[in-house]
């Protein structure tokens, strides 16, 4: 531990992933927090160039050229754990989530026009977890499919980072990567975090939330949308249908790692609005969605009507008594 | 922790193969609540055919234990256990030989009642990937007192894919058997206990997980058990054992994710040998199987082998040199099998807990050394329910 003499508290910038990054910590000296955000911005840099597939350099890029080869490619034990955990949020979304998707993906990013039936089609035919194979060392993939790690290496980025940085001895402040956080612990007197989660419709905070520690995820269909015609397109796909889910606006989790957190933020997301707040209901994670109106978890409930404040502005309580 | 759907279950499951996953999930500070557990364990009676006399009636245990875990900050929790355990029954003294029907056994002819109570105290320090808890505990009966203490620690990898964890115990106890004059018992005495141990686990990839370990224990004092005789030549003699005992233990457990049937399968053994000739070999094996979305069922089979320590015989015909005899059935060469069935209820405030298991042990069940005559083995039925409140 080095919670020995006074701490600051420190805040870095940067831009990773596509997205604003920030990272706010306790250290003892501003040395000690350039060297630690250097740590914590290289590991999410490192992810980034290996994972991104905006970079035609990516790591991921090149595996998959070589993953069209009849004979497929022998994959890493990092990246083999991540296609292992997207083949289950896959099984657990029922097809819903696919990171086969990637020309779907492309097609819908940040598109002025909605693409027509032929080219959703044809996107389709280019996606679907089983047409790959992949035997938990080596993946093949079918001609044309790409693999888009979007919906999960950014959380993953964001525990790696605090992680490594809990390993240096940094134990107060959190990792946020474009709205997927990782806290490593609480303020040095002991109170959590507050940290604003962003309204879907409107500017400004829809909900402030105490965290001490964990992840802390959001996924919402205002981050890279179109308009199109006054219609929303969101960029979180249904990879049975092609078109963007249209169930839930926004839902968050806290659980013990961000990749846990929006994991299942995602499979609520790519739901019906009803399904999706089942599947919240019964997680037995902390949570709070936004579908016009907000919803929350029964604990949260009790805890709002005591405090009163239900409406546009409220606080969640810390982790523990969200898992206790 | 609050109950998780079977859907956050899987997404936990296979982010473990990640590095450091399992880290963010063990730092997780231990639940809150209190637990109460009722156990009644009932040895089936001595056959007629094996006794020579004194009383069928074996041993029936009940007891309670209350269980508090208490979180004093992030990082402090506190955890107090009560144990009280009422026993009553008779118990094998010796056997003696008879020219028609082999060895048979004497039982001890009054019933005996006895109460042991425990309290066990235990701090534990999590940060930076270290656990450490350090424990005391009291236990009491009529004729019976022990002091002790230990210490464990665990440390975990930096990729939070292994942890090594050590432990030291040590345990001072004191005998004082209940009509020492009349029967020629020991007065007084006084063993100690010390044990050192460690293990190491892997996780081998997102749904199976390897620990192994190694125990090593010292005994020293009168190990020897007051309240049994020995068949020797024309005699009997008191139970003689040596004071030393030193005893090896190896440990591996393996766990594996079922992803089709969302159970996992446990599979331990444990191999213990020690200086007084004695191996035992354990095979455990456990299927936990979640059933709708409260319930998980697990059946359970064990199978255990021991062979006999060196001094140890039904009856002796002559004195033998060394000066130590035992015919305490528990140093025989032996073999069990026991049944488990287990079933727990979890609801987000509370979870019960009902387990059944039946134990059946015989000489011919041994896998290896040479089985003798040992009218004393037992059977036993045992129950436990609990019931843990999360606060």
């Amino acid at each position: 531990m080095i919670v020995t003499g006074t701490v600051h508290i420190y805040r870095q910038r940067f831009s990773a992933m596509g997205c604003p990054c920030e990272i706010r910590l306790y250290a003892p000296s501003a040395r000690s927090a350039a060297t630690a955000f250097a740590l914590a911005e290289t590991e999410v840099r490192r992810l980034d160039q290996k994972y991104s597939h905006y970079r035609g350099d990516s790591e991921l890029a090149l595996m998959l050229q070589a993953a069209f080869h009849p004979q497929g490619v022998a994959v890493d034990s990092e990246t083999a754990a991540l296609l292992d955990f997207a083949a289950c949020l896959h099984q657990e979304s029922g097809g819903r989530f696919d990171i086969t998707a990637g020309c779907l993906c492309a097609l819908w990013d940040r598109t002025t026009t909605v693409p027509g039936a032929k080219q959703i089609e044809a996107a389709l035919k280019l996606t679907g977890w089983q047409r790959l194979t992949w035997d938990g060392s080596r993946l093949r993939l079918p001609p044309g499919m790409r693999l888009d790690l979007g919906g999960i290496v950014k959380e993953y980025a964001a525990d790696h980072a605090a992680l490594l940085l809990k390993a240096a001895g940094y134990t107060s402040g959190y990792i946020d990567l474009g709205g997927d956080l990782h806290v490593l612990g609480p303020h040095p007197d002991g109170s959590p975090w507050r940290i604003g989660i962003r309204h879907p419709r409107s500017p400004g905070a829809m909900a402030t939330v105490a965290v001490p520690r964990g992840g802390l995820a959001t996924s919402g269909d205002y981050e890279r949308c179109s308009i199109i015609e006054g219609q929303r397109y969101g960029h979180i796909l249904n990879a049975l249908t092609g078109w963007p889910a249209c169930g839930l606006a926004s839902v968050s989790v806290i659980a013990p790692s961000c990749l846990l957190a929006g994991a299942l933020s995602t499979l609520a997301m790519v739901q019906e609005t009803a399904r999706g707040l089942e599947l919240l209901t019964s997680s037995g994670l902390a949570w709070l969605a936004h579908d016009g109106r907000f919803s929350f978890g029964e604990k949260l409930a009790r805890i709002l009507h005591k405090g009163g404040r239900v409406n546009e502005y409220f606080e969640l309580y810390s982790v523990r008594q969200c898992f206790s | 922790m609050k109950k998780l759907s079977s859907t956050v279950r899987s997404l936990i499951a296979s982010s473990l193969g990640l590095p450091g996953m399992q880290e963010l999930l063990a730092q997780e500070p231990p639940d809150e609540g209190i637990s109460y557990l009722f156990n009644y364990y009932d040895e089936e009676p001595l056959p007629a055919d094996k006794l020579a006399f004194g009383s069928p009636e074996r041993y029936t245990i009940y007891s309670q234990q209350l269980r508090w875990v208490k979180n004093l900050d992030e990082s402090y929790s506190l955890t107090v256990e009560l144990l009280h355990e009422g026993m009553s029954g008779s118990s094998p003294w010796y056997v003696m030989p008879d020219p028609v029907a082999g060895p048979l056994q004497v039982m001890s002819g009054a019933t005996i009642r006895e109460n042991r109570n425990q309290a066990d105290v235990a701090l534990s320090r999590r940060g930076n990937g270290f656990t450490h808890t350090a424990a005391l505990g009291y236990s009491t009966e009529d004729d019976y007192r022990a002091v002790y203490g230990r210490y464990s620690g665990e440390k975990e990898s930096a990729d939070g894919l292994s942890t090594i964890a050590w432990g030291l115990s040590y345990s001072d106890d004191d005998l004082e058997p209940t009509d020492a004059a009349l029967f020629g018992r020991v007065e007084s005495a006084t063993r100690d206990s010390f044990s050192v141990s460690t293990s190491f686990t892997q996780v081998l990839n997102r749904n199976a997980l390897l620990q192994t370990g190694v125990t090593l224990t010292s005994q020293s004092g009168y190990l020897s058990d007051p309240y049994k005789l020995v068949w020797v030549g024309e005699t009997v003699l008191s139970d003689s054992r040596p004071d030393r005992r030193v005893m090896w233990t190896w440990t591996t457990r393996f766990r594996q994710y079922m992803e089709r049937s969302k159970a996992a399968l446990h599979i331990d053994y444990r191999y213990l040998t020690d200086d007084w000739s004695v191996r035992t070999s354990t095979l455990d094996l456990a299927w936990h199987q979640p059933a709708g979305e409260n319930w998980e069922i697990t059946p359970a089979l064990r199978y255990y082998t021991q062979t006999a320590a060196d001094f140890y015989g039904p009856i002796f015909s002559t004195t033998p040199g060394d000066g130590y005899w035992s015919s305490d059935f528990r140093l025989a060469t032996y073999g069990a099998l026991s049944y488990r069935l287990d079933g727990v209820m979890r609801k987000e405030k509370w979870s019960l807990s009902l387990a059944a298991e039946y134990y059946n042990s015989a000489r011919h069940l041994a896998l290896s050394g040479t089985p003798q005559d040992t009218p004393a083995l037992v059977d036993f039925w045992r129950f436990t329910a609990s019931c843990t409140v999360n606060l």
